[in-house]
């Protein structure tokens, strides 16, 4: 049967056009429709309502006994990663659960098990090392030393690219992990920005070999052939499903390299077809058009980890080790030529934006983990006894209203301008207490949220969407930028509990003034001093540093309270 | 190109199938609210304590980014669709695992051995199977503007944006024209 134009006189559609989500299948009976499409729609809308309601359930976190989870580090393709306490041991560790729904197939529990297998085999400074291999009712799990760090992948992206010497310092530590696993003949293929971390302290450590292969005499060569890796760092004789050997995984790093030196990889996003052929054809962005600063040196030694033919590689990973320490020998007095870390120019606009566009629902839950300490891509923190108090957080994006009436979603890095009128959405699962804060280059920061006056206070309703700052003196109101600063930040911590200390941390509250010429129905409030003058007497540390040592506070509060979860989100925003 | 322009999800689906994993994560990040829900509502109750809506989750979403190939980036709201018709296969392949029984031909068809999901345990098996029935007879735009209004609970802002309609009140209409000729269509006996 056609459907045809469900049409609505003019009348109807102006009544229609007034309803909200909540009611527009009540407008919509009331039009002539026929007493049974009514009752049908009345179903309909108690399908809405249920769906609604399931909507509501949680995720549940592993529970293998003698384990309490204390937050998600991250997640691949295969596995997530949870922080855990081993309760008999008394220490930290890093639990990898296979995700569930892999636990019904038998060759993701077989390589799951090879992934452990082979880690036991590799006793090594710079590769995880496995404690045990844990099953209880069909999940099936693996513990490992927990890295307190970040992969690089995050690293890049919340930094920007490292200088030829920090670069070559992690690709000697790499190598030396690879050379103890190819002396075993174990070829890692995945090595990967995201599978390498970097512990506190500077420790680099492989991880992740779940897609390991053995190459010897007696192994199994269609294994050896079948396309596996993440493309971006996928060698040409991987892309042809050709066999792999250590020189594989030695032109893996060298994208690696490419990547933690130049921020972006050598193949724009385009289609697998495209980039697998660029591949095979060598067709890759020269590193020095990207960063004509890096030291002269360095650019050739990744080259020729890219080479097409195996052949031209280097060929063993203790050949490319050997390159690389000369090369850093070679530099001689540190970081002469070298740009500093945390100083990197452009590290924020030289990195594609789409890649770190913040959003809505399970970004939420994740950010939480980059910060605070945690590394992989979502997280969730539980408390001392793993379950019943969980912040979930459904919502959370920065919006900026726009001339056409709609809002649009702030994302990390975007420019914001003068009189742009900016809040905040958020939906938690819970009751929980929100903070918004504000810092710039210079390190002056505000509370925008809780502010005096407001409507919307401490404790934030959960299950609900709430637009903060929210009504101030009955009408709507907006955070606005007033005046050009540079870098801004906007911090936002959600808890379960108040945190008392933040009014400490942060200034004291903004102060908040209306703007003379009134017009729209939503009201401006100007944040004096969202960019100007701070109010501390610290020294002036850059940005991200204050901001760290922010974060750090407030997790030390948080450890001091336990059961207070904390999520805390950062959004770097351009204001030049 | 101006950058916002790239942050939609069809200029992210370009770069996840290219094999970018942060593009998949945002698009991943993007799309499990609102898949979250759809599949909340329908974890059979058979399979509780086993399987989560999570589970469902992430299965949905690793099939669809392992066959990013097939689908042709639009809107968000056809992107979601097209999880949903996952979601559902995966709902179905479990029913297959669970009963070891031949499978059922048609993709929309969810298995019922494993014991009502939430959804249908709130209003009858019989309403659910009827709105799902209807719900095929619609046109495809009007199909996803009632999924997401029905099962992703986004509210017509959203559903602009994911439509690509003109305003919120444009979408709101398509989502009206859409529930009347549903509801139209669930009171006709089947095979008529
Ligand atoms: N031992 C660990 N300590 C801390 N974080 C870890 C650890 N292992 C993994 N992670 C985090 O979890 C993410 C996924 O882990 P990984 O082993 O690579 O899983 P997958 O096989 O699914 O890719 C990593 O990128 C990292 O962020
Ligand atoms: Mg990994």
């Amino acid at each position: 049967m056609c459907p045809q134009e469900a049409e609505f006189t003019r009348e109807e559609e102006e009544r229609l056009s007034r309803s909200s989500r909540a009611d527009l299948v009540k407008t919509l009976s009331c039009t002539p429709i026929g007493a049974r499409t009514a009752r049908q729609l009345e179903e309909v809308e108690r399908i809405r309502l249920a769906f609604e309601s399931a909507g509501a359930g949680k995720e549940a976190p592993p529970d293998f006994p003698g384990y309490v989870v204390i937050e998600k580090l991250g997640q691949g393709g295969f596995g997530a990663v949870y922080r855990a306490r081993d309760e008999k041991l008394g220490r930290e560790v890093a639990l990898k659960v296979l995700l569930p729904r892999l636990q019904l197939s038998e060759a993701a529990r077989e390589r799951f098990l090879k992934e452990a297998r082979a880690l036991a085999l590799l006793r090594h400074p710079n590769i995880l090392t496995i404690h045990a291999v844990l099953e209880h009712r069909g999940r099936i799990g693996l513990v490992t030393e927990f890295i307190d760090g970040q992969p690089f992948n995050d690293l890049i992206s919340q930094r920007g690219p490292l200088s030829a010497r920090e670069a070559a310092q992690v690709g000697v530590e790499v190598c030396r992990a690879l050379a103890a696993a190819h002396a075993l003949q174990l070829i890692h293929r995945d090595v990967k920005s995201a599978n390498i971390l970097r512990e506190r302290g500077g420790r680099i450590v492989l991880t992740d070999f779940g897609l390991g292969v053995f190459v010897g005499a007696g192994s199994n060569p269609e294994e050896r052939m079948k396309v596996a890796g993440s493309p971006l760092f996928m060698a040409p004789e991987q892309v042809r499903g050709g066999e792999v050997d250590a020189r594989t995984d030695i032109y893996a790093l060298g994208i690696v390299l490419y990547h933690l030196s130049a921020g972006t990889y050598p193949v724009e996003p385009c289609d697998l077809e495209e980039l697998f052929s660029k591949i095979k054809a060598g067709a890759l962005k020269p590193l020095r058009d990207l960063r004509p600063d890096l030291a002269g040196e360095f650019v050739p030694l990744v080259q020729k980890a890219l080479a097409v033919e195996p052949a031209q590689r280097y060929q063993s990973a203790g050949e490319f080790e050997r390159a690389l320490l000369d090369f850093l020998a070679g530099e001689g007095a540190p970081a002469s030529r070298a740009a500093p870390y945390r100083a990197m120019p452009g590290g924020l606009s030289r990195r594609p934006k789409i890649l770190l566009a913040f959003m809505g629902g399970l970004a939420a839950l994740i950010l939480a983990a980059a910060i605070l300490g945690g590394s992989g891509l979502w997280s969730r923190l539980f408390n001392g006894s793993g379950s019943a108090r969980l912040l979930e957080v459904r919502a959370a994006a920065l919006k900026r209203d726009t001339a056409s009436g709609k809002a649009e979603a702030l994302f990390e890095g975007d420019r914001v301008r003068k009189d742009d009128q900016l809040f905040f959405e958020f939906e938690a699962g819970q009751d929980c207490h929100v903070y918004v804060l504000n810092e710039d280059a210079r390190g002056s920061r505000n509370l925008l949220f809780p502010c005096a006056g407001g409507a919307l206070k401490n404790p934030l309703p959960g299950g609900k969407r709430h637009e903060l700052p929210g009504l101030v003196g009955g009408q709507k109101h907006r955070w606005a930028i007033d005046t050009a600063g540079g870098q801004e930040w906007i911090i936002v911590i959600a808890s379960l509990k108040p945190l008392d200390r933040l009014g400490e941390l942060a200034a004291a509250p903004a102060e908040l003034a209306v703007y003379p010429e009134v017009k729209a129905e939503a009201l401006q409030v100007v944040v004096r001093g969202m960019t100007v003058a701070p109010q501390k007497k610290e020294a002036v540390l850059s940005g991200s540093a204050r901001l760290e040592t922010l974060i750090e506070e407030l997790k030390s509060a948080a450890g001091a309270e336990p059961g207070a979860d904390l999520w805390i989100r950062k959004i770097p925003l351009a204001n030049p | 190109m101006p950058d916002f322009t790239l942050s939609t999800t069809a200029a992210l689906l370009l770069s996840a199938k290219a094999g970018d994993e942060r593009s998949r994560n945002s698009l991943a990040e993007r799309c499990m609210p609102r898949l979250r829900r759809m599949a909340s509502g329908r974890v059979p109750r058979g399979m509780a304590g086993q399987v989560e809506a999570e589970d469902l989750v992430q299965e949905t979403l690793l099939r669809a980014f392992s066959h990013l190939d097939k689908f042709e980036p639009r809107c968000e709201g056809a992107f979601l669709y097209y999880l949903r018709r996952i979601l559902m296969n995966v709902i179905h392949d479990l029913g297959r695992k669970v009963q070891r029984a031949p499978p059922a031909a048609a993709l929309e068809e969810e298995p019922s051995s494993l014991g009502p999901s939430p959804v249908e345990d709130a209003v009858g098996a019989e309403t659910w199977e009827r709105y799902r029935r209807a719900l095929s007879g619609l046109t495809e735009a009007q199909a996803q503007a009632v999924v997401l209004f029905v099962e992703c609970g986004m509210d017509f802002q959203d559903i602009a944006a994911a439509l690509e309609s003109p305003s919120a009140n444009a979408a709101r209409m398509v989502v009206a024209r859409g529930l009347k000729r549903l509801s139209e269509l669930m009171h006709v006996p089947p095979g008529s």
